[in-house]
């Protein structure tokens, strides 16, 4: 359906982060990602339109639709709510950001599952969860009956960027990271994208991670860089070929700094390993990881981060330039400083919680993360209740990664659960 | 509900194999798949997308260019020329449909799309040679040169499948460049074969040499020059 023009007064920028998004935006490259609820019924779509709709009056800054300035892309306000749809497409591929007034998020369902599929122009992880709860919450009450939640009150600072807020402009850059090792693996065809999903006890990745006198997420990233060292080891890989395997961390900066904002607020950390050096052991590996964090987890480090990302877009001579000049520029200039500089990434946006009585409804959660050209197998992780989802979205047909990275964490003594799109 | 028993993980209930290893689930374990599958049979949204682009061009451009080869016959008719510019102009039109529809990718595979150009431009050389009545030039001149310049990129495109090389930005302007580099000698071969009857090289020297040389410049420093070579042009360069 063709979005019909309105006269809006109502219009933002995109925040630092959300401004790249849209001008590396392809095929291959979605900046989509995926939240999905498995709830314990089949999902009704009726209920769930009127709970976006209602949702989307709770909050107005997701209700946009992309718009195509001289210099920057900027979001204009809508007054109706997009279409709930029915799941159709490969995940993480529904929504079109270069094509005109796109919508920066898409609802969709398919038997007993509700996926917002978000794009990062508009927020990261923790902000899509504060909009898909509420749609949720919506949801459940028109599931039993009662009227759904039409207005918040709006806390302050809710659709801030954060970003120019924290930034401090006299700040030296951090130190750049060097080019990481990247999969010699083949792409699968454009526009599809491979999901295999683990679930397991949340309870029970604690104990193994307490096993190793470390938390959860240092857990799995140790893993993961056990997984691509060995990879790497079993491979003939000549040494030309074999960099740095570096891990690209997203950090929620919402728990350092004081900011309720539902737009983009992270910075990506990048802890790492070099395997040039020799083989890492589980304990190596491990206390890389806690003293790279130790070092670059705290406000003063983080506030560098900010700082080197949100200068560029303060240069004048980087504003004048017209956007679709800017469209063919960031691409190249993102794969050369951007994906080059980590091999894979582990997001982590933790254990979500619902109050009662909306918690019921729910059987688990689920995030994807967007596809990507450059780092063409990602994971992600979430936890509700016991059960935690780590999926990994993967542009290849190769399963080496999950394969070996899955049955490290069989052999923790966890049980798996494996779901897969193909 | 099944397990791998090589990996040791829970199953999908519709699973018939492992997603990781690819070990087969026993066809008694598997449910109906259609009916338990957790996501849809996926439509790959690109492909639709570039199938309905690329049929509105095809569409649009041979309705434009159809139209303009109707309005050529009528003025052929009307006018009746002694020259013969309408036929070389519907000829070319004609070909043009087909350019594009081979350029926009309708048939698979990149060898079979530039073998299929190269005898369609070889069909519309000795098309357009026909039409004064003689063939000349389409036999002596196009076919050698087509020939030799299909052959030389269907070669070049087959040694860049083998080479699995990941950066296309770097590896297809070399692979382009090293191509030229062997076509250009030989078109001039086949010039000077058949204007002075003799076989020798003079332009096409020099821009295989730059070509070369470009190439070479471009994957040294994709691939970072060896220490051995750094340090005998330092010696050598030294100041």
């Amino acid at each position: 359906m063709r979005y019909k023009r309105k006269k809006s007064d109502s219009w933002f920028k995109l925040d630092n982060a959300g401004k790249l998004y849209p001008s590396i935006a392809s095929s291959r490259v979605s900046t989509t990602f995926r939240i999905t609820a498995v709830l314990k019924e089949t999902v009704h779509a009726g209920h769930l339109q009127l709970a976006l709709d209602a949702a989307c009056k709770c909050y107005p800054v997701f209700n946009v639709r992309l718009r195509r300035g001289l210099f920057w892309y900027y979001f204009e306000n809508v007054n109706e709510a997009p279409k709930v749809l029915n799941e159709r497409y490969f995940p993480c591929n529904s929504i079109r950001l270069r094509h005109s007034h796109a919508m920066p998020f898409s609802l969709l369902y398919y038997k007993k599952r509700i996926h917002l599929e978000m794009s990062h122009a508009i927020s990261d992880g923790a902000g899509a969860m504060v909009f898909f709860k509420c749609i949720l919450k919506n949801y459940y009450r028109l599931s039993h009956h009662m009227t759904p939640i039409r207005k918040i009150q709006l806390v302050e600072g809710q659709d801030e960027d954060a970003f120019e807020k924290y930034y401090q402009p006299k700040l030296p850059n951090p130190r750049k990271v060097s080019r990481a090792f990247h999969f010699p693996f083949k792409l699968i065809e454009k526009g599809e994208y491979r999901i295999t999903t683990g679930l397991f006890s949340y309870d029970g990745l604690k104990g193994c991670a307490a096993k190793y006198d470390t938390s959860p997420t240092k857990f799995l990233l140790m893993l993961l860089f056990e997984t691509i060292q060995d990879y790497i080891e079993s491979s003939n890989l000549s040494m030309r070929e074999i960099t740095p395997i570096i891990i690209n961390m997203p950090v929620d900066l919402r728990g350092y700094y004081d900011s309720v904002t539902v737009r983009n607020f992270f910075i990506s950390l990048t802890p790492q390993i070099d395997v040039r050096l020799g083989h890492y052991t589980r304990e190596e590996i491990l206390r890389e990881i806690d003293h790279y964090l130790a070092l670059n987890l705290n406000t003063k480090h983080l506030s560098q981060y900010i700082r080197r990302n949100f200068r560029n877009e303060l240069f004048w001579h980087v504003r004048v330039i017209p956007l679709f000049i800017k469209n063919a520029i960031i691409p190249i200039v993102y794969n050369y400083y951007g994906e080059s500089s980590y091999t894979t990434s582990l997001s982590n946006i933790g254990s979500v919680k619902m109050e009662a009585p909306y918690d019921t409804m729910i059987e688990h959660l689920e995030l994807l993360p967007p596809p990507s050209e450059g780092n063409i197998i990602k994971a992600t992780m979430i936890s509700y209740k016991d059960i935690t989802a780590l999926s990994f979205g993967s542009l290849t047909e190769d399963r080496t990664i999950e394969r070996l990275f899955f049955r490290k964490l069989r052999e923790e003594g966890l049980h798996i659960k494996m779901e897969t799109n193909y | 509900m099944a397990y791998c028993c090589q990996c040791g993980v829970e199953l999908d209930e519709h699973a018939e194999k492992c997603p990781l290893c690819n070990f087969e689930v026993p066809p008694a374990l598997v449910k109906d798949r259609d009916k338990n599958r957790i996501y849809p049979r996926a439509v790959n949204a690109h492909t639709h997308q570039t199938d309905v682009i690329k049929n509105k061009i095809l569409y649009a451009y041979s309705l434009v260019s159809l139209a303009v080869v109707l309005i050529l016959l009528v003025l052929n008719s009307i006018l009746q020329p002694e020259h013969k510019i309408f036929q070389y102009a519907m000829g070319c039109i004609v070909a043009s449909i087909l350019y594009v529809f081979l350029l926009l990718g309708y048939i698979k595979r990149l060898t079979r799309i530039l073998m299929s150009l190269g005898l369609l431009t070889w069909l519309l050389c000795m098309f357009l040679d026909s039409i004064d009545g003689v063939f000349t030039w389409s036999i002596l001149w196009a076919m050698p040169i087509i020939a030799v310049t299909t052959l030389v990129f269907v070669i070049v495109r087959i040694l860049y499948r083998r080479g699995k090389h990941t950066n296309h930005f770097i590896f297809i302007p070399i692979y382009i460049c090293l191509g030229l580099a062997v076509l250009l000698p030989l078109i001039e071969l086949i010039i000077q074969y058949n204007l002075f009857d003799r076989f020798k090289l003079t332009w096409s020297l020099v821009s295989t040499i730059s070509l070369v040389c470009f190439s070479g410049v471009v994957a040294g420093l994709y691939y970072q020059m060896p220490e051995y070579i750094k340090e005998r042009l330092i010696r050598i360069f030294h100041v």
